[in-house]
């Protein structure tokens, strides 16, 4: 077995990790001597391999308010809006793409933007006459689209991390996770900072009185469990049969976890326990900071190249605990919403009501950018890690009020080594271009053969997101 | 609503139409009927053909007890099966659709694996299992017999000649390495808990005698089917060996064998585990609500309200009266936080019998405080969040999405104090009515109960009207009203079939499966409708205890 090679070791600010997240012990394992693994130019490997590229997606829950978060101004040189304004350090990193449609709308406001923006499918109702509603993706959600094209060799092909817990659970697959390997394959997210930290990291901690000989007999145990499921695919229904092999696809990349070896790089410290505060509401920001940071690590030890992470949920029921009637002086008397599902007060179409949704908003963007953040202390090569991916965010609905689907928060961050054009600020679509033509250039931006992609998206029983004309503003 | 009115209003009420007319509202702004026959409508017989079968995952609470089963207490106790999901308002229809993915067979191999440790302490069960006294550590015939026996009782059927070797040869590796058969053995354990005959449950059947479009399922497979569905968990080793015996090929057999699992123990969880989901029950605890609202609200004080409602319903099963009762019946249960909560004395004793003041107007488990909260927003009610409960939950009907672009603009408490006064403008916009006076008029009812189920006559000073007409269902002026009207429709008494239906079988009903639910519906009608004489008719039926055949 060949050791993978991890350019990061070199460059990794181990001593930040060291010092600890949120609090709990240090893990202590021995470090490998470090090799030095860039070329000259810090752009490349020795050898002069490219860098490995990374595709993120982000979302927030029940939209903005429009007016204030498009900019006024487009182009370079453009005023961030009041909802943008958190995300000023890292102005020169991302741009707004304002004015983008869902080519396939108003079937079902929520589920018709997260598949639209995250996947480029339309989603697959499951609506019998008399069940409750229920739906699932349409095709692959893009962060899964790009794993099959980078992620291949990395421990864990891709990851997928929720903050809040208040999601919708009663609609089906579509509003519960950003990521779907295809209809009827929900990838479920971890919400559980320390959780998230054991599925990282737990397999690099040595248990006490085990060897080289529970990896065997771990991966004997799972032959024999793929023999029992080739025996049965033979015996099933066509739709079973399918399933059967996921099943056995993710049997294989068990052992491929269990038989790998692990990464040169430094165990941050395992997060503290962060769960609902006392009163109901969660501590959102605490838990971003925490999964922000534990995401750059899975990054800079190559762990995983293709990450999708649910800030809030769409349509989702998240309390803003911080949005206390005193938040909105100009509103004396206000109700307070602090710890009401947000989803409920989007839908109150009131002057105060739509300030508290603009204010969540802009809380969203206090969070997305402690995620840029912290990709941007990890320095690669002469860049940082954000230089080096595509992190693409956005809500499920354009204003959750009305769940309009014609101009949707979209942002794209980063240069994808070179790939994403920088400068951009601003742009505006006035023709009302698809969303889909976002995912397809973010898409292009990171694949390691980008001219073989002609088309993206795709259709579902009569409804189609296919596009074959990417975002250009964006590429280089 | 232009073909709804071709129905009459008290036949509607008093009829099976009421699900069929409701049934189809469920496209985007268009609610109109379909003229396709529906179930509870009377047709011609037919041939039924039931859904092909589907492999299902085994849900958690499933997985765990059947741990408990196979292996003892501290073997469940070490089990951490991943959560279920659900899909159409059910955990087993989403067991029965969606994949596995690498998150699932992780956290299996991680649970198998502790099980399997745990288990491996248990000395006298693992003798048991094992059967022999192996005479070496890697004794072939020795982990033959354990094989055999553990396998059969976790796979819920025989083990094949090829599996047992297989699963021999692993067993013999695991004991080679620590030189110790009961490593070996243990090593068994996780992989046969990790096998998908053990995490699917699998139906293969055999070729039907005359028809083939339906294959019949096998004993061993009946017996599945019966012991999740009326015991939920794994068949035991009664139950295994009358499937070897041949006891459950006929229906006589199966009915006998449902007649004896509805009577044990182990009968009343199932019948809690359906109506936690038909009741949308399971999130009660880690719901919110507005701390500075409703002070007295906790998860703790959630589990009781969540037990309450399960009480009411398992008070109504017990006692083999009409299922509908659940909706109408004035008895509840309660302990003592429950009791202060709703403002009466602590019971005699916690969870004895007993009824909350007649003021309060409380209706079964329509106004308990389970319902009540996890049907409200964290700080207001919600009446289209009741209405649409009693539509998808009663009535199997549900209501299209709101168009894009609709203005949801309610105003204001302070100029309209009450939900009715603000809600007025979903039945003047005609957009907005089409769909909302069935959910709002039978939300509406409910606003007696706060966000959290607390009784109070006023909102913000103005006095409660719970009073309701709605087109197809009737007139009320409270929730016992409405209950009355529910429990006396023929659409409520089809529906809950339909639910238990889908519930058992993993899927929404198929329209060939119609004329066997029919006829289903037809003898339940005749035995007074008792929940448990449902469930034995529906596991005995052929509808159950067949497949279709797999395309």
């Amino acid at each position: 077995m060949t050791r993978r090679r991890l350019p990061y070791e070199l460059v990794l600010p181990r001593r930040t990790f060291l010092r600890g997240l949120v609090g709990g012990t240090a893990v202590a394992l021995a470090l490998p001597v470090l090799e030095v693994m860039l070329h000259d130019d810090g752009t490349r490997h020795a050898d002069g391999s490219p860098l490995p590229l990374r595709l993120m997606t982000w979302m927030w829950g029940n939209g903005c308010r429009l007016e204030h978060w498009v900019p006024k101004a487009t182009g370079p040189d453009y005023e961030l809006s009041p909802a943008l304004k958190s995300l000023a350090p890292h102005k020169a990193e991302f741009s707004v793409l304002t004015g983008f449609k869902n080519p396939v709308a108003g079937r079902r406001g929520h589920h018709d933007g997260i598949a639209g923006l995250f996947s480029g499918y339309p989603f697959i109702a499951l609506d019998p006459a008399g069940a409750p509603y229920a739906s699932k993706f349409g095709g692959k959600s893009i962060d899964q689209q790009a794993t099959d094209l980078i992620g291949a060799s990395t421990m864990f092909k891709s990851l997928q991390i929720g903050v809040t817990k208040r999601h919708v659970t009663n609609q089906g697959p579509t509003l519960e996770t950003m990521s779907h390997r295809g209809p009827g394959q929900p990838l479920p997210m971890e919400r559980d900072p320390q959780a998230l930290y054991d599925k990282l990291f737990g397999a690099f901690v040595p248990v006490p009185g085990t060897g080289n000989d529970t990896t065997s007999l771990r991966v004997a145990t799972l032959d024999a469990v793929m023999k029992d499921a080739k025996r049965l695919h033979g015996l099933v229904s066509t739709t079973d049969r399918q399933r059967l092999e996921h099943h056995l696809d993710s049997l294989f990349d068990l052992q491929k976890q269990i038989l790998a070896i692990p990464p040169q790089c430094d165990l941050p410290m395992k997060p503290g326990k962060l769960d609902y505060n006392a009163d109901g509401s969660e501590p959102l920001a605490a838990i971003n900071a925490v999964m922000s940071k534990l995401v750059a690590v899975a990054f800079a030890c190559d762990l995983t190249r293709a990450v999708s992470y649910m800030f809030t949920a769409p349509s989702g029921g998240q309390q803003f605990d911080l949005l206390t009637p005193s938040q909105f002086p100009e509103f004396p008397g206000a109700t307070d919403y602090s710890h009401a599902d947000q989803h409920m007060v989007s839908h109150m179409v009131a002057p105060y009501e739509q300030e508290f949704i603009h204010r969540c908003a802009e809380f969203c963007m206090q969070n997305f950018a402690t995620l840029l953040g912290e990709l941007k202390a990890v320095p690669e090569g002469n860049a940082t890690m954000l230089d080096n991916m595509c992190v693409l965010a956005g809500s499920d609905v354009c204003e959750g009020w009305s769940h309009s689907e014609s101009d949707y928060p979209i942002i794209v961050a980063g240069r994808a080594g070179g790939r994403l054009k920088s400068g951009v600020g601003h742009y505006r679509s006035t023709e009302g271009a698809s969303i889909t033509d976002i995912g397809f250039a973010c898409l292009k931006a990171v694949v390691p053969n980008p001219d073989a992609l002609t088309e993206y998206g795709g259709e579902v029983e009569g409804f189609t997101g296919k596009t074959k004309t990417p975002c250009n503003v964006i590429l280089e | 609503m232009r073909l709804l009115a071709v129905f009459s209003l008290t036949s509607l009420v008093s009829s099976r139409w009421l699900g069929v007319a409701l049934g189809v509202c469920a496209g985007v702004g268009a609610c109109a009927p379909t003229s396709e026959d529906a179930i509870g409508q009377s047709k011609p017989a037919h041939v039924t053909v039931p859904a092909e079968p589907s492999l299902r995952r085994l849900l958690a609470r499933h997985y765990r007890r059947s741990v408990g089963r196979l292996l003892g207490s501290a073997a469940q106790a070490a089990a951490s099966p991943p959560a279920d999901t659900q899909l159409n308002g059910f955990t087993t229809i989403a067991a029965s659709q969606l994949s596995f993915n690498d998150s699932l067979v992780g956290a299996y191999e991680s649970s198998a694996r502790a099980i399997a440790a745990a288990a491996a302490l248990d000395t006298k069960r693992i003798a048991e299992l094992v059967g022999c006294k192996p005479v070496s550590a890697v004794d072939t015939n020795c982990f033959g017999s354990f094989v055999d026996t553990f396998g059969r009782l976790a796979w819920r059927r025989p083990v094949t000649s090829a599996e047992r070797e297989d699963y021999v040869a692993l067993a013999k590796q695991g004991a080679a390495v620590k030189a110790d058969f009961f490593a070996g053995v243990e090593l068994a354990i996780s992989a046969i808990l990790q096998s998908p005959n053990f995490l699917y449950q699998v139906e293969v059947g055999r070729p039907n005698p005359t028809r083939s479009d339906v294959r019949d399922l096998t004993g061993y497979e009946v017996a599945t089917r019966l012991s999740f569905l009326l015991a939920g968990v794994t068949p035991d080793a009664a139950l295994l060996d009358a499937a070897e015996r041949g006891e459950l090929d006929d229906e006589a057999g199966v009915r006998k064998w449902a007649s004896v699992l509805v009577a044990l123990p182990e009968s009343a969880t199932a019948v809690r585990d359906f109506f936690e989901e038909l009741l949308v029950l399971g999130e009660l605890p880690t719901l919110a609500k507005d701390p500075n609202l409703f002070p007295e609200f906790s998860p703790e004080l959630a589990m009781s309200m969540r037990e309450e409602a399960l009480r009411i319903v398992e008070d109504v099963v017990r006692r083999d009266a009409p299922i509908t009762e659940i909706l109408t019946t004035s008895r509840t249960f309660l302990d003592a936080p429950l009791a202060s909560f709703y403002g009466v004395g602590a019971p005699a004793e916690a969870w004895g019998v007993t009824t909350l003041p007649e003021a309060q107007g409380r209706s079964g488990v329509l106004t308990s405080a389970a319902v009540m909260t996890r049907q409200a927003h964290s700080t207001t009610t919600s009446a289209t969040y009741r209405g649409l409960f009693v539509m998808e939950r009663f009535l199997c009907t549900t209501m299209p999405p709101p168009p894009p672009g609709v203005v949801t603009n309610l105003p204001p408490s302070s100029a309209a104090p009450t939900l009715r006064e603000r809600l007025k403008v979903h039945q003047a916009d005609p957009v907005c009515r089409a769909c909302h006076y069935m959910a709002d008029g039978l939300g509406l009812t409910f606003e007696n109960f706060d966000a959290v189920g607390k009784f109070r006559e006023t909102e913000n000073g103005a006095a409660i009207d719970t009073r309701a007409a709605i087109e197809l269902l009737g007139t009320w002026d409270a929730p016992r009203g409405l209950a009355e009207v529910l429990a006396a429709s023929d659409a409520v008494k089809s529906c809950m079939l339909q639910q238990l239906y889908r519930y058992a079988a993993g899927h929404v009903e198929q329209k060939s499966e119609w004329p066997a639910i029919n006829e289903l519906l037809a003898t339940w009608s005749a035995e007074g409708h008792s929940f448990r004489a449902l469930m034995v008719d529906l596991a005995s039926h052929e509808l159950f205890r067949r497949v279709g055949t797999p395309q």
